[in-house]
């Protein structure tokens, strides 16, 4: 693929990013940092992308590896599962309104599953996208989108009671 | 449980609205990667800006071929070329501007595929539950997802011309298929290790439709006509059709052009934790050795770099997956790789040309890992990504090695013309399952699994050797503070 055209994607999805990033990161400079990261390894890599059309699910590997780089990196990085270990969810779902209690409910997931509900309601990529995105296969991917529907319902339903 | 759609759509839209500092920073971030200097990659030539739009209802059969004569080519220079689609240069047509259906729906079947290739990205379903076709590729089986011929339809715009800027182009001719127009133009391609695009191929249909097609030099371009031939788009009034296409509609280049902001460079931007030189200390602290046990970061699991050995076969890879085939002589044995140094040319005055060449010696490395689960709980989904850096010391610590780097050639990048050169592993293997890679899939206290990974690397670089297992691809020639931080690997031959 050529840079320009890897530029014209890094950009018009960078709203996606965003969302992928903050998936993984509660700090908004966190995902900056790990979606610059991304995008200089992108396209320091880019020779190595084999076919144009996994371009996207390609970069959101990569960003997801930066992810977890930050959260290495760095041990400063409060991670989503922290905030909750520290009773912190209001002050990170504060703002998110009418939407928080689905929103907080999502986050709730374990790392894989929520990547996979962050990917296929939000991002909308197929299940073999999202396959490729975390290197896995399509049933495992079903399997997981399966579970954190479950969990998801059973943490909706609890909250409601 | 479904999860309501609308309701994700205003959450995305209201609640997860992204800063405009990171906006500024993505952009700015993309800007200065586009204006660096290319170390490995190829030329580079412009393209319009996409964005997606979803066909509507239309009616109808299967659309009969018509004359449709759109698009017509402007000569830029010596080797520039710009397509130009969207007037008319025949009345003849039937396609006339009052019969055109902006909103047209169609479904497509590929009915020609040639033997010995495969076609993909007809039946992908996408997240609402719908079967879409939005880029078809067709590819030989042995060398999947790569090569062969790639395909979108372009929704035009009715009401104005569109150009399309094309560089390094060695020829151009137009053609009729089935009566519909075609343009194919003919890029400048160099021996290369890489798949490259050779033919670009557009085609008008109906209802201001324009298939683009590309041809990689693996593929004849008689083979990439018949595929043409054998597309068979068919009009429905389902909206759930299977196999509907959905086309890109493409926006003018100029106005594109004009909207993109101008940014500073900063070359420090997204390089904190990425540096050349690194003290004695920082990199000798964790570094470990072949056959030592070390901790994996945030994980219960050891590692252990248990083998490296060089081979000249890929047969003697006991791999029950290879991500890539790998070129081989008659006996099985790897070839000589040549390194080819290129000065770029801007593709309309002058083509890409090859200054100088180095032929190396190439070779599979291969390395097996051992990960053992040290607690007395079952691991979930463990997974690393790992890549090598070339390194070596200097009097008073490390600094990174451009292997390749000719001091004495005026050159703008270099690539391997039989391999590519690439610090991504040839191909990970778990040792439980092909489809796994490199994920540690529950594995339990006390266990040990082996994953075994091999790089295709050239023996100019086993001097400078040092292996990241846990922090990503990275770059060969920058250390990264993480891997310092859990130790690079030593394992120069």
């Amino acid at each position: 693929m050529k840079k320009e055209a890897f530029g014209e994607l890094v950009i018009s999805n960078q709203e996606s990013w965003y969302r992928i990033a903050k998936s993984y990161l509660c700090n908004d400079a966190d995902c900056a940092d790990a979606i610059q990261n991304a995008i200089v390894h992108a396209f320091e890599n880019l020779y190595s992308l084999r076919n144009d059309k996994y371009a996207k699910t390609w970069f959101i590997r990569i960003l997801i590896n930066e992810c977890h780089q930050v959260i290495r990196e760095n041990k400063k990085v409060v991670t989503w599962e922290e905030y909750q270990e520290e009773g912190r969810e209001a002050e990170y779902i504060r703002g998110y309104g009418q939407y928080s209690e689905l929103y907080e409910s999502i986050m709730r997931l374990k790392e894989n599953e929520r990547t996979c509900i962050i990917l296929y309601y939000f991002e909308e990529y197929s299940i073999r996208e999202i396959a490729q995105c975390l290197e896995s296969t399509e049933s495992a991917v079903k399997k997981r989108l399966v579970r954190a529907r479950e969990h998801l319902r059973g943490i909706l339903k609890a909250k409601s009671a | 449980m479904d999860i309501d759609r609308n309701k994700i759509n205003e959450m995305k839209s209201e609640c997860l609205q992204m800063p405009d500092y990171i906006r500024d920073m993505i952009e700015e971030t993309v800007e200065q990667q586009l204006k660096k200097k290319q170390r490995y990659g190829k030329k580079m030539w412009r393209v319009a800006a996409a964005i997606l739009a979803f066909a509507c209802v239309g009616g109808g059969t299967t659309l009969a071929a018509t004359k449709l004569y759109k698009m017509h080519l402007e000569q830029q220079g010596k080797y520039g070329s710009t397509l130009i689609y969207g007037e008319a240069t025949n009345t003849d047509a039937t396609d006339t501007d009052a019969e055109v259906n902006q909103n047209a729906l169609y479904t497509l079947d590929v009915s020609y595929v040639p033997e010995g290739m495969t076609v993909d990205g007809l039946d992908d379903i996408y997240a609402d539950g719908n079967n879409y076709v939005k880029k078809v590729s067709v590819y030989k089986k042995d060398t999947p997802y790569m090569g062969g011929v790639s395909f979108t339809f372009l929704k035009m715009p009715a009401d104005q011309q569109v150009s399309f800027d094309q560089t390094h182009v060695i020829s151009t001719k137009e053609l009729d298929i089935d009566g519909r127009q075609a343009i194919v133009i003919e890029r400048q391609v160099l021996e290369s290790a890489r798949r490259q695009i050779q033919y670009e191929l557009y085609v008008t249909y109906e209802n201001n439709y324009l298939l683009g097609m590309f041809v990689y030099d693996d593929t004849e371009l008689d083979t990439a006509i018949d595929i043409v031939k054998g597309l068979k788009l068919t009009a429905t009034d389902d909206p759930e059709a299977k196999r509907r296409i959905v086309a890109e509609e493409y926006t003018g280049q100029e106005e594109a052009t004009a909207a993109a902001p101008v940014y500073e460079a900063d070359e420090n931007a997204g390089k904190k934790n990425r540096f050349t030189e690194t003290s004695k200390e920082s990199m000798e602290e964790h570094m470990h050795q072949v056959g030592d046990s070390f901790n994996v970061p945030q994980s219960s699991l050891t590692a252990k770099v248990s083998k490296v050995e060089l081979l000249d076969s890929p047969d003697a890879i006991d791999a029950a997956y290879a991500l890539d085939p790998v070129k081989t002589d008659a006996e099985g044995k790897l070839l000589n790789n040549v390194i080819a140094y290129e000065k770029c040319g801007n593709g309309i005055d002058q083509l890409d040309e090859v200054v100088e060449t180095k032929e190396v010696k190439e070779k599979i490395l291969y390395i097996e890992v051992a990960y053992t689960n040290t607690s007395d709980q079952q691991t979930g989904d463990t997974m690393f990504q790992c890549g090598l850096l070339w390194a070596k010391e200097t009097g008073d610590g490390y600094e990174t090695v451009d292997v390749y780097a000719k001091d004495d050639v005026d050159y703008d990048s270099y690539y391997g013309q039989n391999y590519r050169i690439s610090n991504v592993p040839l191909y990970y293997y778990n040792g439980k399952s092909a489809e796994e890679k490199n994920h540690l899939i529950r594995v339990q206290p006390g266990e040990t699994r082996t994953v075994t990974l091999a790089f295709l690397v050239t023996e100019d670089e086993l001097p400078y050797l040092y292996l990241d297992l846990f922090s990503g691809n990275g770059d060969y020639t920058q250390f990264r503070q993480s891997a310092l931080l859990y130790g690079y690997v030593d394992i120069r031959q």
